[in-house]
């Protein structure tokens, strides 16, 4: 479609893929790859 | 002058120059035959149009667009096939008591009983997800419809209408002029209702306050903050407006429904007067939390609590809970004679009764690590400290919406959008949507796996409109 995606599978590669994304000028997506037990809190 | 002096403008040139002058903000549509000369009128005009990938996703956007801005967001769906795909997104809003016109293009109407293609009889298929359905098919009268239309989305409870324009009404010549969006009733909780709820104040030791729906204002947010810092009443709100009070707020104590804090689950169920300010009460913040947590908040149809419900809607009144004090007025309007109402009483000290649920809320948002390499707590902590004050976060409907739920707080009015309805796929078309109303401000979609697939080409529109939202999917593998 166009749209930059990222993959993040650890907590700390989220916050420089979030800082990729407010800095982009177009639509960013970031898929957070987590097990099952992050279903909910 | 006559009507004879007065040049004569087409159906589509009429509803556009409606709409440019009721500050209507983008238009969102699924271009095709039958909305095409209304498009061309739209955009001549100087509305932004925000050409959609599928019907439901465009009605997401409208309403996300009309809620954060206030006033009913405006979206176009040419025929029946796709218009029928916008009444997931219609149910939503009318669940909500949100604003959006949705206007729907029927084919001719002459050929209406003779199974046409492509058409349906909108009356009929929207009746029970709209506050309003109306047929149009001579130009006009689209004054006196679009004025009834905006009329009805705004009054009372605040929800969807949808106008069925016939296609040839476009064509059509008229004399008829644009007429000024229509003034909205604001009905106010008078100094007589004010001194009675005062009263009961004054001799409750367990009040609450809850504050929800839609209908407020900046100002009526900031009221409510400072009606609490004056008199320390603990103040929740209804699910998914936890934006109505300032996380920090030293009386915030938490938002009701699904995926709620039994802690104060439990304090709503022990008070002895519980004041709801613009809330509907339905499933979702009363039975929902029994569906769920194991908790009722209020016995139907008679609550162990002194009940105040203050709504803009008569007919939501007593409708399941006998309230002692139902009053008919904006909620907002309660702050100004309550206080002075209040003003000289002495009050019994609330801070015995609240700070325990204030420390129940902040263990609630604060404790219960995440676990394995991904934290999502960690996740939400991060995305706070990344973004402005002022950014909107959305979310549809799925477990992953408990994570932001509890862990990203909101200290400001109009940051926080999901449905109440339960319908999956909403995030990013109401992010799309809040990006095109709202072109500086920060907006995240937040989505499980499953809800980001209902909608997810409306990525696409987001890439033709180089709208730069960021789009946070939790995949969990399952």
């Amino acid at each position: 479609m166009g749209a930059t995606g990222l993959r993040v599978e650890r907590t700390e590669e989220f916050g420089p893929a979030l800082a990729t994304a407010l800095a982009a000028d177009g639509p960013v997506l970031i898929e957070l790859v987590t097990g099952p037990e992050a279903l909910k809190p | 002058m006559s009507a004879h002096d007065i040049a004569p403008m087409t159906g589509a040139a009429l509803m556009a120059a409606t709409f440019a002058g009721w500050d209507c903000g983008p238009v969102f549509h699924v271009p095709g035959e039958g909305v095409l000369e209304v498009l061309d009128a739209l955009a001549a005009a100087g509305l932004p149009l925000v050409s959609c990938r599928h019907e439901a996703g465009m009605a997401y956007m409208a309403q996300a667009a009309g809620q954060i801005r206030g006033r009913p967001g405006i979206c176009l769906a040419g025929r029946a096939p796709g218009a029928l795909n916008a009444t997931l997104a219609l149910h939503t809003a009318y669940t909500d008591a949100a604003l959006r016109t949705l206007t729907d293009v029927q084919r001719r109407r002459r050929r209406t009983g003779r199974a046409p293609f492509p058409a349906n009889d909108f009356a009929q298929a929207y009746a029970p997800m709209a506050k309003w359905v109306g047929p149009c098919t001579a130009a006009a009268r689209l004054p006196e419809l679009l004025s009834r239309a905006w009329a009805t989305a705004m009054t009372g409870q605040r929800g969807p209408v949808v106008l069925a324009v016939s296609e040839d009404v476009w064509g059509q010549e008229t004399t008829a002029r644009p007429l000024p969006a229509p003034a909205i009733p604001q009905p106010q909780v008078s100094d007589r209702e004010a001194a009675e709820i005062a009263a009961l104040v004054a001799g409750a030791a367990r009040p609450i306050l809850i504050a929800g729906g839609t209908g407020w204002s900046a100002q009526g947010v900031e009221a409510l903050a400072a009606f609490a810092t004056a008199t320390g009443l603990p103040v929740a709100t209804s699910y998914r407006h936890r934006d109505l009070m300032p996380a920090r707020h030293p009386c915030f104590v938490g938002e009701l429904g699904i995926g709620a804090d039994p802690a104060l689950l439990r304090a709503v169920a022990e008070a002895d007067l519980v004041i709801v300010a613009g809330m509907r009460l339905g499933e979702i913040n009363t039975f929902g939390a029994a569906a769920f947590e194991g908790f009722r908040l209020l016995d139907a149809p008679e609550p162990a609590q002194t009940l105040v419900h203050i709504h803009p809607d008569a007919t939501e009144l007593n409708r399941v809970y006998r309230a002692d004090l139902p009053i008919c007025a904006v909620a907002e309007s309660l702050f100004p004679p309550l206080l002075r109402a209040l003003d000289g009483r002495a009050l019994p000290d609330p801070s015995g009764w609240r700070e325990p649920m204030r420390a129940a809320r902040e263990a609630f948002t604060t404790g219960r690590t995440g676990s394995g390499p991904l934290d999502m707590r960690e996740v939400c902590r991060t995305l706070r400290a990344a973004l402005p004050t002022d950014a909107v976060l959305t979310v549809g409907a799925g477990a992953y919406a408990h994570w932001p739920q509890r862990y990203f707080p909101h200290e400001r009015y109009g940051t926080q959008l999901g449905p109440k309805s339960g319908a999956m796929g909403y995030g990013l078309s109401a992010a799309i949507g809040v990006q095109a109303a709202l072109p500086g401000r920060r907006v995240v979609a937040m989505a499980g796996d499953g809800c980001f697939l209902m909608h997810g080409e409306e990525l696409a529109t987001a890439v033709l409109h180089r709208l730069p939202v960021t789009v946070v999917v939790v995949n969990n593998s399952r």
